[in-house]
């Protein structure tokens, strides 16, 4: 990890007023047999983070954004910052597609896990996240879980960033 | 679709009555037990009906301030004069002033307790900002504490605050001046952060500087705390006393100053020219007339004066001062008609800031002191002013920094649009809050953020229809609200412990007022009750009771419950529609009942073998044989004969006029049960459906759940039959779970498949046109 650290450039700064939660919904779809996520992030924190971690500029939304780049440098870094393993085999997720919310201020990012069949033999789900906690000390994500009639409402902050939760 | 069809009785009508589970505890939790317990008890400075007692008192604090930038040290030198006032009853015999900019002194207490711990992806610029911060040599340096004859005072510094020994005690209406000379380091806030610092342009090499927490201020001395004695971590904002203000502020000749307060001389500091603007601009109402042009501004620029100017600013009975200052600047003003006084709206930004701020930030100032002033009370002060700040919103009385900058090539996004109109709908807002109406920023954020971010929402909405507001309406909390509990804290809570500051403060406050003056309270009681709040407390240090109970005070509606659930406890709503179950009155008319009887029963014959034996059966012994058949094989229990009718002749004549009109209404009568899952006790408002295509909507108060908070049920007599139910239909309760919000039951699609169903049905401006085409040649 030293390695990384002398590959950015890039100056980020925090603004002062400004407070940093994410909001990842994790839905189990019993008939597509996919589980299905949706996350919120606030665009300033997104936009930030990958272009420090990318040295890439995205300006999402706007007429400048290359798309292709934006959704591979997005799926590259919630892969890598937002992990989900069950009976040790860590799951890969798509793209589904993203959209900015209407008040602007954020943007809904899709992906989804095919092929996720929940059963017996599941008996936990860890989750990692780590997202933007390179940016902000004060980072807070909130990830709700809702599989089959379980639901799973859990917080990650820096010292909290893995989570394990049992089906049984 | 599943429901209950039952017929009672109409004399089990009569006796029929809701049986309420009573929660068996030692103690009173009713959601609706009164406040009283958790409020301060009324006294003669503070009134229970939450406005000032009659011996309210509250002390001041006069300002003479010279200080001078050090433009190339970037430092900041200063000498004071401070007259404070004691209008307490109470003998002082010291006082308490604030020394903000000792947050970014050295191992200042701000640093110690800013919890933060390794990780392995810490990156390069989130270690460099921990270094910048505990490598800058931040803080006041005091060089000299003295009485006005020069007399040094005792004084002892602890962290941000600092105590100073009168050399005789301060009685009631006693004043004591004293001076202080300090100088400090300005922060640049674009490396270490802050509300106030510098941003420098490497491009032209020039600087913008927002300067606040300045000088060493007054602490606030009340009832209520005593001396304020919360030490200034970072978070928790400003707690300061009213007074006037004397400033002069020595820059390079070439700077343009803004601050609080009026500029008082302006022949020294102005040009001829600019002065001229300035004169017409009083007279603008409709746009604003630009002092200090672009390519005067970009003129200005290139060289340095080494000569030096002084501006003199003052400002009466406010409660702090900030200032701007850069070579920079642009500036523009328009006038704004306040209840038929002028004040004036002002805009400084950098050349950087246009388009965007040279067309939106005084019209958005000029319209949220009008918006403002609709709901809270006339603003008084002279000005208002927006200085251009990157990447920060942060209000000061008449001044604020605010954010919005486009990009290099001149565009900008449709959030930073937004954005930066919302930012200064909101710092303007600060005028009110707290500026005017001077809440104890230290102990209560949600007092000032909660209720300016309340207001901005209505101010945005009245900016442009279906303005993007983030914050304000009911649906953009639940996501919050539902979230895990061990990361959510109760609104009451200290500044310094909110846990998501964002949602806690500003979003949830301004929620809860939303629901109350929409839904609550109504539009009428609620603005009635805001406004008398504002008008009791301007110019006051109001505390969250002085607010609770004036709005209950002011409108005649119990809102302790309200207070206790959205600001007392982190409960979030969730009704549930359980069940609906359908009566109609048994008329006891033989005629009418017994058919029905009839039907039902045959309805109700479904067995599998009965239903095969109607065709496998070809005639049983009673169908062939007639000797076999005797009364009982043939009686019709549901057929009608002179008795029943004379039975129900008799029933009829022991009814009195009104109970015979019951019997025979042909009312259906609904049972529905509803559970409280979130905790919050909200109304309950219904959409009925009927099968004829009507719709109706009832609302019933909160105090539904006065006896019960856990499970309800309530009968609704309606003359027709009800298609569906729907609870909260126009989202307004900021229910977090919709799914039990329907009868017959819906599952309301997820946000992930609403955005799957949209991409599919997606189609390219051109697929549309050609199925657009289409369909025209196939009408024709």
């Amino acid at each position: 990890m030293i390695n990384n650290l002398l590959l950015l450039a890039t100056i980020i700064i925090i603004p002062f007023h400004d407070f940093h939660v994410t909001h990842t919904t994790l839905h189990y779809n019993n008939n597509l047999k996919a589980i299905e996520i949706t996350i919120k992030v606030a665009i300033e924190d997104l936009e930030r983070t990958l272009e420090n971690e990318y040295s890439k500029k995205l300006r999402l939304g706007t007429k400048q954004e290359e798309k292709k780049v934006s959704q591979e440098i997005i799926k590259d870094y919630f892969n890598n910052n937002l992990t989900f393993l069950t009976n040790k085999k860590e799951y890969q997720y798509h793209w589904i597609g993203k959209e900015i919310s209407d008040n602007l201020h954020d943007i809904y990012l899709y992906f989804e896990i095919p092929n996720y069949f929940q059963n017996d033999q599941q008996k936990y789900l860890t989750i990692e996240n780590t997202l933007f906690l390179e940016t902000y000390i004060e980072q807070t994500n909130i990830v709700l879980i809702k599989i089959e009639d379980k639901n799973y409402n859990l917080t990650f902050t820096k010292d909290n960033d893995i989570q394990k939760i049992f089906f049984k | 679709m599943i429901f209950n069809y039952k017929k009672f009785n109409f004399t089990t009508l009569m006796l029929l009555s809701i049986s309420y589970l009573i929660a068996q505890e030692n103690i009173n939790t009713s959601k609706f037990k009164q406040l009283q317990e958790e409020l301060p008890t009324p006294n003669v400075y503070r009134t229970a009906s939450g406005a000032p007692g009659h011996e309210y008192y509250q002390q001041k604090a006069d300002y003479e301030i010279n200080v001078e930038l050090d433009e190339k040290n970037n430092i900041l030198k200063g000498n004071e004069v401070i007259t404070y006032t004691n209008n307490s009853p109470d003998i002082l015999n010291y006082l308490w002033v604030q020394l903000d900019q000792n947050v970014r002194a050295k191992n200042s207490h701000g640093q110690l307790t800013t919890t933060n711990s390794m990780n392995k992806k810490m990156n390069f610029n989130t270690l460099k900002r921990m270094h910048n911060k505990m490598n800058f040599d931040g803080g006041f340096k005091l060089e000299k504490v003295t009485d006005i004859y020069d007399r040094k005072l005792s004084y002892t510094v602890n962290e941000t605050m600092m105590r100073i020994d009168l050399p005789k005690p301060l009685r009631k209406g006693q004043s004591f001046s004293f001076k202080i000379e300090y100088f400090y380091n300005i922060n640049d806030r674009m490396k270490i952060g802050g509300r106030s610092g510098y941003e420098h342009f490497e491009e032209d090499d020039n600087s913008i500087y927002t300067i606040a927490q300045f000088f060493p201020r007054m602490a606030v001395y009340n009832e209520v705390e005593g001396w304020q004695n919360k030490q200034f971590l970072g978070r928790g904002e400003f707690t300061l006393p009213f007074g006037d203000y004397k400033v002069s502020i020595t820059v390079p000749a070439d700077h343009i100053v803004a601050a609080t307060g009026e500029l008082k001389n302006h022949s020294n500091v102005l040009s001829k020219k600019q002065i001229k603007r300035w004169e017409q601009a009083k007279k603008n109402y409709t746009n604003p007339v630009i002092i200090a042009n672009e390519s005067e501004a970009i003129e200005n620029e290139k060289t340095k004066s080494t000569s030096k100017k002084t501006w003199i600013f003052e400002a009466k009975n406010v409660r702090d001062f900030g200032w701007a200052s850069s070579r920079k600047f642009i500036w523009d003003a328009m006038a704004v008609d306040i209840s038929g006084k002028r004040v004036m709206a002002y805009s400084y930004y950098p050349k950087e800031g246009n388009p965007l701020w040279e067309q939106f930030s005084t019209r958005v100032v000029a319209h949220t002191l009008k918006t403002y002033s609709k709901y809270t009370i006339d603003y008084i002060y002279p000005q208002a002013t927006s200085v251009h700040a990157k990447w920060i919103g942060m209000e000061y009385p008449m001044i604020c920094f605010n954010f919005g900058r486009p990009e290099k090539d001149g565009t900008y996004s449709k959030r930073t649009k937004y954005g930066m109109i919302g930012v200064i709908i909101h710092e303007v807002g600060h005028n009110f809050f707290p500026m005017i109406i001077n809440s104890d920023e230290r102990q209560w954020t949600w007092m000032d953020e909660g209720l300016t971010t309340f207001v901005q929402y209505l101010t945005e909405q009245e900016f442009e229809r279906n303005y993007p507001s983030r914050r304000g309406p009911p649906t953009n909390i639940t996501e919050y609200m539902k979230g895990d509990k061990s990361g959510i804290v109760p609104i009451m809570t200290n500044s310094e412990s909110i846990l998501q500051f964002g949602n806690n403060a500003y979003g949830k406050p301004a929620t809860a007022l939303n629901i109350l003056r929409e839904t609550i309270m109504g539009r009428e009681l609620f603005d009635y009750a805001f406004k008398t709040y504002s008008e009791r407390w301007a110019f006051k240090h109001p505390t969250p009771a002085d607010f609770f109970r004036t709005m209950e005070d002011a409108s005649a509606v119990d809102l302790d419950w309200f207070w206790r659930g959205w600001f007392y406890t982190n409960d979030h709503v969730d009704i549930s529609l359980d069940k609906v179950n359908w009566y109609k009155i048994n008329t006891g008319d033989p005629d009418i009942e017994n058919p029905i009887a009839k039907e039902k029963k045959i309805g109700q014959h479904n067995y599998i073998g009965d239903i095969r034996n109607k065709s496998s059966i070809t005639k049983t012994v009673t169908e062939y044989d007639d000797d076999a058949i005797d009364f009982y094989t043939t009686f019709d229990p549901f057929t009608t004969n002179i008795l029943d009718r004379e039975d129900y002749s008799n029933y009829l004549k022991r009814l009195d006029d009104n109970e015979k009109q019951i019997l025979n209404s042909d009312k259906n009568y609904y049972e529905m049960q509803f559970s409280n899952i979130g905790g919050l006790v909200m109304p309950i408002i219904l959409d009925f459906s009927y099968t004829d295509g009507s719709k109706e909507t009832i609302k019933i108060p909160a105090e539904i759940w006065k006896r019960n908070s856990k499970t309800i049920r309530k009968i609704f007599i309606l003359e027709k039959e009800l298609a569906n139910v729907i609870l909260d239909p126009f989202l307004e309760t900021a229910d977090t779970d919709r799914n039990n919000n329907y009868w017959p039951t819906k599952i309301e699609p997820t946000r992930f498949e609403l955005f799957k169903e949209k991409e599919r049905k997606k189609q390219n401006p051109m697929q549309r046109s050609k199925i657009a085409e289409e369909k025209i040649n196939n009408d024709k």
